[in-house]
């Protein structure tokens, strides 16, 4: 399978408040398959929205900018076109769903007028043949009598259903990538089953690529088939799910891991990572894991650690590994 | 269940009216709290887990008191909490206290950390000296484990697993016997979660506390709970220790909630139970057993019979309130 997607070297930069510039993300590289999903797994602030943002280009010209890398779909460079050709991907090749589904419907227009407007952008096709896809999306995403729903107002339907609504809207143009920024973080549960089922199964029929980006460890490993895991800005482990369940290398994944209390066993004291997220205006020289880490080098407060292969499709950021990555 | 109980909840129901029109008449009422029966004993952790708009924070508050119930009783240590005077509740309330979902809401952004926390000694104990006062606070500090100059720095200042220490702290100032901990870790990153946990449960051993612990998160919940008390449309479903529970669950919302519970180890298969729609509306509850409307289970007369307040023992301690089980 050849490569969908291809992020290199991205780096996005910030304005502070005191003209300062902070970069969110940094050296940022991964890839996606076609008809693959990803996940990307990261406490808040750990730049996983951003990466996303960045993609889509929807950073806001006057808070920050995209300084440095390629993102490569289907090999051609997303950052070197036009704002006008860029708005031809966006929501056709490449759509997004937010993670609030209260506050990315507009309240004030039906949903029929929402779904009809990236559907006729688009498709270039008349108001009657709009109107038709769009109920069939609706009805598509399991929502009873579409008809009726789509003379009503966000505010009359549940937050399940809004999902719904919006992942009718990503994928009214089939999009070969669909990124989903926690898309079920405000759902409940039983909810939260359904729509990840939902986007199974659309995905398995529309043949899309997912990256599926999430803080809740459950959920991407029931989804995804490739994990990235964030820290501060970085990618710092790069495996297929597999990979880093059972064999996690950085002390991040693995301190992540185990502090997750589990279902079927009982743990007496859940473990620990000391301390907290640095900000993004104060990061610790070095590796910015190292002020938590447990097994700190000296090298660690000086260099910032490079990707290294670990084995088969498994990168990781980690002082602790040069050795083996140069050996093998 | 034993008669020890530290705290003993009899049919406690709880309406919201709703109120319409010009006159705002009432129309109807939203049962968010519906004849619910439980007991804490000391010592004990119990778990509610449900989804939102359940009412798990309804029977939290009001067992407390903040929201005045419509009627059952609330019997701490014997006595009835409910038509208590304002006077005597609010001594009650000394040994009572509560711990907030929301730490970046629940701190008042323009006190000192130490006056947040000492504002539970200035009411009930206003004799208290000023040198007195923040020894305590400091006391109250190191035990939740954040350093002692934190005392004159604001919330903003601190971190969310911090300021839910903060939070913490201010609950325990009084020496509460009891702790009603609303979702307190659900706003947190897992890394910084699994201390908050960790200091929940220290806290309990050291301190001999008892917990009412609220959650829509069953492995945390699970975590921390000795019994576990699953709520759906404002009632329980099923009631059971935290083992009969997790390896023995008999409702049916209970299995489907299980199972959609995301795993996080990929060598374990899935089998989920997708329930079908949405939870119906509190306002206007689906007669006979609420669930009837999601379960897959669902026999003929289930939209008949009342299960209200109708636990069913199936083994020791564990209740079940569905038909299948009659």
């Amino acid at each position: 399978m050849s490569k969908l997607l291809e992020v290199k070297n991205l780096q996005t930069c910030f304005y502070s408040k005191d003209k300062r510039i902070v970069s969110a993300i940094n050296d940022v590289n991964f890839s996606i398959k076609k008809g693959e999903t990803l996940g990307i797994v990261g406490e808040s602030g750990c730049g996983k929205s951003v990466t996303a943002l960045s993609i889509l280009q929807l950073i806001q010209p006057h808070s920050g900018m995209i300084t440095q890398g390629e993102i490569l779909l289907n090999g051609q460079d997303l950052l070197k076109l036009n704002e006008k050709k860029m708005q031809q991907i966006r929501g056709n090749q490449i759509s997004m769903i937010f993670q609030e589904p209260m506050t990315s419907l507009n309240p004030s227009f039906t949903i029929g007028y929402q779904l009809i407007s990236p559907i006729r952008l688009h498709r270039r096709c008349s108001r009657k043949d709009a109107y038709d896809y769009a109920v069939s999306m609706l009805h598509m995403v399991g929502i009873a009598s579409p008809e009726q729903r789509m003379k009503e107002y966000p505010h009359q339907l549940s937050g399940g259903m809004r999902q719904r609504v919006m992942i009718a809207m990503a994928l009214s143009c089939e999009p070969e990538l669909l990124i989903a920024d926690e898309p079920t973080t405000a759902l409940d549960v039983t909810i939260q089953a359904q729509i990840l089922e939902l986007m199974k199964q659309l995905q398995r029929k529309l043949q899309m690529s997912i990256i599926l980006i999430t803080h809740d460890m459950g959920v991407v490993m029931g989804m995804c088939d490739n994990i990235a895991i964030m820290y501060a800005g970085n990618v710092i482990e790069f495996a297929d799910k597999y990979q880093i369940f059972n064999y996690p290398k950085h002390p991040y994944t693995k301190g992540l891991l185990s502090s997750i209390p589990s279902l079927d066993r009982d743990v007496d004291v859940l473990n620990t990572i000391p301390g907290i997220v640095p900000s993004i205006s104060n990061m610790p020289s070095g590796c910015k894991f190292g002020p938590r880490c447990q097994h700190t080098l000296p090298i660690c407060k000086q260099l910032q650690p490079k990707s290294i292969q670990v084995g088969n499709d498994h990168s990781v950021s980690c002082w602790l590994y040069e050795q083996e990555g140069g050996e093998s | 269940m034993s008669d020890k109980g530290l705290l003993e909840v009899q049919d406690l129901c709880t309406y919201f009216p709703i109120n319409k029109g010009v006159l705002r008449q009432k129309v109807g009422e939203v049962k968010a709290v519906d004849h619910i029966n439980i007991s804490i004993d000391q010592g004990e952790t119990l778990g509610i887990v449900g989804e939102s708009g359940c009412g798990k924070s309804t029977l939290g508050r009001s067992i407390l008191g903040l929201i005045k119930p419509t009627g059952g009783h609330v019997l701490f240590k014997g006595e009835d909490v409910t038509n208590m005077d304002f006077k005597k509740l609010r001594s009650m309330r000394q040994q009572m206290q509560i711990v907030f979902q929301d730490p970046f809401a629940s701190l008042n952004p323009r006190m000192l950390v130490e006056d947040i926390i000492a504002e539970p000694l200035r009411i009930h104990e206003s004799s208290l000296s000023r040198n007195k006062l923040q020894s305590r606070v400091e006391q109250m500090l190191e035990l939740v484990g954040i350093e002692s100059d934190a005392a004159n720095r604001y919330p903003h200042e601190f971190s969310g697993g911090q300021r839910q220490r903060i939070s913490i702290a201010r609950a325990l100032i009084m020496n509460p016997e009891f702790i009603f901990l609303d979702e307190p870790v659900s706003a947190l990153d897992v890394s910084v979660r699994s201390q908050v946990l960790n200091l929940i449960r220290n806290l309990q051993k050291d301190l001999g506390l008892t917990y009412l612990f609220i959650s829509h998160d069953l492995s945390v919940v699970r975590h921390i709970s000795d019994r576990v008390g699953v709520m759906y449309l404002g009632t329980i479903v099923e009631l059971a220790s935290k083992n009969q529970l997790f390896n023995n669950p008999l409702h049916p919302y209970t299995k489907a909630l299980m199972s959609a519970i995301p795993i996080a180890n990929p060598n374990i298969p899935i089998n989920r139970i997708i329930l079908e729609g949405d939870i119906p509306s509190p306002a206007n509850p689906p007669s006979g057993c609420r669930f009837h409307t999601r379960c897959p289970n669902v026999r003929k007369d289930c939209d008949k019979t009342d299960m209200l307040n109708r636990m069913i023992e199936v083994e020791r301690d564990h209740y079940v309130s569905c038909l299948l089980y009659k």
